[in-house]
């Protein structure tokens, strides 16, 4: 509900607050910034100086374009990160056929403990997309999204989808 | 291995590698440059809308590379989270500090609650900590 015009609460004069400060943060970098509106969300993004190759980092472990492991990665957590499921996930994300040879050129990272992590990124273009063809509505969840995505598109090894 | 599993799944897109090409598109998956930090009670449109709004102020600055999110839900399986907590500690860092770049999904602006979660603290510390040791190599 719209507050009677000249009335003002503290919320609303935190909220101005904080978009001048937000302003002035964004002038002191030297850019210009959008208005900040009550309630938004917004991404703070840390970035990192580009570090030299670690040589602890991971060698590649590829994906064919059948899906099949060139190099094999057993354990157990090579199974939950399954390159196969997350194809298909990829799939559920409109993502076009090419994903195969994208996948391809995934690495992993290998932790000390021999657990591997899936580096797949996608494109903010694909994720719109996906977002505009699952038709979530604005109370979704992530977790929701998470799961839509995985019963969609990874399914139990006797073949029962989830 | 493949799952006989393909009765329900969604048909993918069928647009060509060759088209993507004569289109000069960029692949829309790669190797994850930026890692998206939130939790699973935010609201997937207004994180979405969050990064893009990020991504769209990082190519207005003049980043040229294809920028690739790592968001959790499409890297991890809820149903195998116990597994992937596990390697909470190690892989989990290691895989943050690779990426390289953290967006943490700031919702709502004035009271995060991304701030009061043990695992988006753990992103932050682990990019924290790249930082720090890039810094002092």
């Amino acid at each position: 509900m719209e507050p009677a015009e000249g009335v003002r609460n503290d919320e609303e004069e935190e909220d101005e607050d904080f978009a001048e400060e937000w302003d002035l943060l964004q002038t002191d970098k030297g850019e210009s910034s959008g208005s900040l509106h009550s309630g938004d969300a917004i991404a703070a993004s840390t970035a990192a100086p580009a570090a030299a190759a670690r040589p602890s980092a991971a060698p590649s472990n590829t994906t064919s374009s059948e899906g099949q492991d060139v190099e094999h990665q057993p354990g157990p957590a090579a199974a939950a990160y399954d390159c196969d499921a997350l194809e298909r996930a990829i799939s559920g994300l409109a993502v076009t056929s090419s994903q195969h040879d994208a996948a391809s050129q995934l690495t992993h990272v290998h932790g000390a403990d021999g657990r591997t992590l899936p580096l797949l990124g996608v494109t903010v273009e694909a994720l719109k997309r996906y977002e505009d063809d699952a038709r979530f509505d604005d109370d979704t969840t992530t977790e929701r999204a998470c799961q839509h995505i995985f019963k969609a598109t990874v399914c139990q090894p006797d073949g029962r989808i989830w | 291995m493949r799952l006989g599993c393909s009765k329900s799944v969604p048909p993918p897109r069928t647009r060509s590698i060759t088209e993507a090409l004569k289109k000069k598109e960029p692949s829309p998956v790669g190797r994850a440059n930026r890692f998206i930090s939130q939790t699973w009670s935010q609201r997937f449109r207004r994180v979405v809308a969050a990064v893009a709004r990020e991504v769209q102020k990082e190519r207005a600055a003049g980043v040229t590379e294809e920028i690739y999110l790592w968001f959790d839900v499409l890297s991890i399986d809820e149903h195998h989270a116990g597994d992937f907590a596990k390697g909470f500690s190690t892989t989990f860092m290691e895989s943050i500090a690779q990426i390289g770049h953290v967006y943490l999904a700031v919702d709502p602006w004035n009271a995060p609650v991304v701030l009061t979660r043990i695992w988006c603290l753990w992103d932050s510390t682990a990019a924290w900590r790249r930082v720090l040791n890039s810094a002092s190599a």
